[in-house]
């Protein structure tokens, strides 16, 4: 590893660690007493400025220090939650991230540090006075269940709590650690450790740790085994005449005001479920970090693979090989299963982008004077890297839309009878293989009348043109190219970014955007992307002597379309089926291509689903279920919305994937 | 003239094409390969002088038919039909060219300004003229040609 390999590790370990700061400040924010969360703060700030002191980073470290420092007094109750002092903690980690991509970056630095210190009113140290800094709670407060008592006391020997600290500039405190445990565990019972075994682990500790141990050996030769090991500092041990004590202990923590103590605990309990989420995302020890142009490399290995193989099985089919198509059966599957298991890697939780929003609603929110309360569903819904990469920024420019636009002033929503908190949803769930975004708002939605003359003001429709449209496609407008909504130009949106960037964006990504809105009642943004973009299972069809592939995730089934079945309504060919009229659509006319001149009594129709709406694509024949490798197409001119990519065939002809939404209701 | 630093620095190696009668020409560092026709996948909703796309060993270039583009009437393929592939905009794009007949070495400092309009060709299309025995090559400015939609009609009297 070189230099520079560090330092991306490093960039990427603050990420995590930078995420959880934003995180826990923010739930802080919301619940000022919430202990858990400062301490989970703490943490992060802590372990940043330890990786950055490894890497020599210097302003990082000093930063992350005077972060400590104040958030030391927040919980120490000298100093109270209030918005001035969250904004100057996330101005602090705004600073930081800026820090972890160059390091070298000095501009308002010292500015943001004095203001903590000042804040912390001169400088703290924590790390050298203040030893149960990681853990607020009672040095030897081990949480000990009934059962963990009960089998200290079954333990052989005499129960002890050790404490055990560390060298300050101890490098490599989990090993140390682990040397001590070691070292424990010959001579007795490890039972419990404060912080947790695992934690100690993963050197999530300051320089302290505490050992709830027993041992039929003499306190002082435990105190040799671990004078032993070295850079630790300080050992201390304590033998428990009666473990009850440590019970008792506990309940005597929680001082005087028994209200305040009832507060604390229903506050724990509640917050538990998100303090093992969140400490459960930094635990990597089963995983591994690759580079995402490995995986790509191995994704394109594997798309190849599934080509070469299609065309083995081409092969097969053309000289009747039974034995070799009998073999390559097997083949099949495995390959299949293989592109599933790199399909899976490449897979991410879309919280990775969904994590950053809460920080933008708060500030948005605050900058507008609006008050606003983000519902974040689904973030555990995974999507394939490329597209989380991508996606996040379409995002942004909506929910800032959300918020700018549709949302309204808190004193405007209580004259309109509403809750002067404005919502907004943001949720993602599956739907078949596709992945569902939905950006939802409570506002004042988009009123069609607006957005219609403001279209014909731009130019991008004419005033005929909108009197045949239907609200909802006047909506839509504002996806149109060169119409920027924002009745007044704001700092936030507005700035030029049109919606229509955002559609381009999201259908480059063969996904597509929807929009809902009711004057008044707020507006929903749905978009759909793909689960993947490189292999999928389609339909071969063939039209005017090219092949087609109609994806089968929109196929609802594959019928032969007797033409006694087929009627017109307002010159529009149905057919009925399962008590639904279904409009069929000819390919050969939506492809442009000359009418079938041979006339036939069944025409095969694969019967496919938009939205809530069915249609029969008519195609010339259809020649069977494939699996195939979806390639976008180089081309130069435009027009290819009906045409999703191109899929390269066994026989290394090209055959159009079709574009289901597009060919139906373009 | 502009660029005129930047020819003289390069190695003056042109690919020469025959489209109709006339002959072209395309520096070889802009040339990613010449193939032989292929299997073409017409597109539904081209522009007339795309041609369609190709499978290029597992990737799909887009090709254009010079004819076409010069407005020239079609031929039917045959042994000598060409694909020169070309980079343009970080892709790769196809040309259909009648033959490629060969690949010369001209001196930078011969290249002609072209006149106002070669043969029906707008002098944005072309980088200029060089005299090869007696032939004349129409060296061509790729990027803009294959940026323009404009239709061009190449006039076949010229010679």
């Amino acid at each position: 590893m070189d230099m520079n390999d560090f330092q991306e590790l490093y960039a990427s370990e603050s990420r995590e660690h930078l995420d959880l700061l934003n995180d826990a400040l923010l739930t802080l924010e919301n619940n000022p007493n919430d202990m858990e969360m400062i301490n989970e703060a703490f943490r992060a700030a802590h372990t940043l400025k330890g990786m950055a002191g490894t890497m020599g980073f210097d302003n990082v470290s000093e930063l992350a220090h005077a972060m400590e420092n104040v958030m030391d007094l927040i919980r120490s109750e000298t100093l109270a939650v209030n918005t001035e002092v969250i904004n100057l903690l996330f101005k602090a980690v705004d600073m930081l991230e800026l820090l972890s991509n160059s390091p070298e970056e000095t501009t308002g630095l010292d500015a943001l540090i004095n203001e903590l210190k000042a804040y912390s009113q001169g400088d703290i140290v924590t790390d050298n006075q203040n030893d149960s800094v990681v853990n607020p709670s009672q040095d030897n407060d081990f949480n000990l269940t009934q059962e963990e008592i009960d089998m200290t006391q079954n333990a052989q020997g005499n129960p002890m709590t050790i404490k055990v600290k560390l060298e300050e500039d101890c490098v490599f405190k989990s090993l140390r650690a682990d040397m001590v445990l070691d070292a424990l565990e010959e001579h007795g019972e490890l039972i419990k450790a404060n912080p947790e075994i695992e934690k100690i682990k993963n050197e999530e500790f300051e320089n302290t740790f505490y050992i709830l141990f027993s041992t039929k050996d003499d306190k002082d030769v435990v105190y040799d085994a671990l004078n032993s090991v070295s850079e630790v500092e300080e050992i201390e041990i304590t033998i428990i005449e009666d473990i009850s004590q440590l019970l008792v202990k506990e309940d005597e923590q929680p001082q005087e005001d028994s209200t305040a103590n009832k507060d604390k605990s229903s506050n724990n309990k509640k917050k538990k479920p998100k303090a093992t989420t969140l400490s459960k995302r930094l635990k990597s020890n089963n995983t591994i970090r690759v580079d995402v142009e490995r995986l790509d490399a191995l994704m394109n290995l594997v798309a190849e693979l599934v080509i070469k193989r299609t065309q083995v099985e081409s092969v097969g089919r053309s000289y009747n090989l039974d034995e070799l198509n009998k073999k390559l059966k097997p083949l099949s599957k495995v390959t299949t299963e293989l592109q599933n298991a790199v399909m899976e890697m490449r897979m991410v939780p879309i919280s990775l982008v969904f994590n950053r929003f809460p920080r933008l609603v708060r500030d948005l929110s605050q900058e507008l004077d609006k008050n606003i309360n983000l519902v974040i569903e689904g973030e555990d819904t995974e999507l394939d890297r490329t597209i989380i990469d991508e996606i996040g920024d379409p995002l942004v420019h909506m929910i800032r839309n959300s918020i700018d636009h549709g949302v309204e002033s808190p004193a405007k929503r209580e004259a309109a009878g509403k809750d002067p908190v404005g919502l907004v949803r943001l949720s993602a769930f599956h739907e078949g293989n596709n992945v569902v975004i939905q950006i939802q708002d409570d506002g004042n939605g988009i009123d069609p009348e607006f957005i219609g003359n403001m279209a014909v003001e731009k130019g991008v429709i004419s005033q005929s043109e909108l009197e045949t449209m239907s609200d909802n496609d006047i909506i839509k407008l504002i996806f149109a190219a060169g119409f920027s909504t924002a009745a007044k130009v704001s700092d936030v949106s507005g700035r030029g970014v049109g919606m229509d960037v955002v559609k381009n964006k999201i259908e480059s990504l063969s996904g597509s955007v929807d929009i809902t809105s009711e004057v008044g009642k707020g507006s929903v943004f749905t978009i759909k992307l793909p689960l993947t973009l490189s292999i999928i299972q389609g339909f071969l069809t063939k039209v005017a002597n090219q092949e087609y592939v109609i994806p089968l995730e929109s196929i609802q089934e594959i019928v032969d379309v007797n033409l006694d079945e087929i009627q017109t309504i307002r010159k529009e060919k149905v057919i009925h089926r399962r008590g639904s009229v279904i409009p069929l659509i000819s390919l050969r006319n939506k492809l442009n291509k000359a009418v079938l001149e041979e006339k036939r009594d069944e025409i095969p129709t694969v019967i496919v689903e938009v939205g809530d709406e069915n249609y029969g694509l008519m195609v010339d024949s259809i020649i069977g279920q494939q699996e195939v490798v979806i390639k976008r197409i180089n081309d130069l001119s435009e027009n290819l919305q009906k045409i999703a990519g191109g899929a390269i065939l066994g026989d290394g002809n090209i055959a159009l994937i079709i574009n289901v939404e597009e060919i139906t209701t373009g | 003239m502009k660029g005129g630093d930047v020819m003289s620095n390069e190695a003056g190696q042109i690919i020469v094409f025959d489209i109709g009668e006339e002959k072209f020409g395309v520096k070889i560092t802009e040339v990613h390969e010449i193939i032989r026709m292929k299997q073409i996948t017409e597109l539904p909703f081209n522009s007339p002088y795309i041609a369609g796309i190709i499978n290029l060993r597992g990737d799909i270039i887009s090709v254009i038919d010079l004819r076409k583009r010069f407005g020239i009437e079609d031929i039917a393929e045959d042994d000598d039909t060409r694909i020169i592939v070309v980079e343009f905009e970080g892709q790769n794009v196809g040309l259909i060219v009648d033959a490629v007949s060969e690949v010369l070495h001209i001196d930078e400092s011969k290249v002609d300004v072209p006149p106002r309009s070669m043969s029906g060709i707008k002098n944005d299309y072309i980088r200029g003229i060089i005299k090869v025995g007696e032939h004349i090559v129409i060296l061509l400015e790729l990027a803009n040609l294959l940026k323009s939609k404009e239709k061009i009609e190449l006039d076949n009297e010229s010679q």
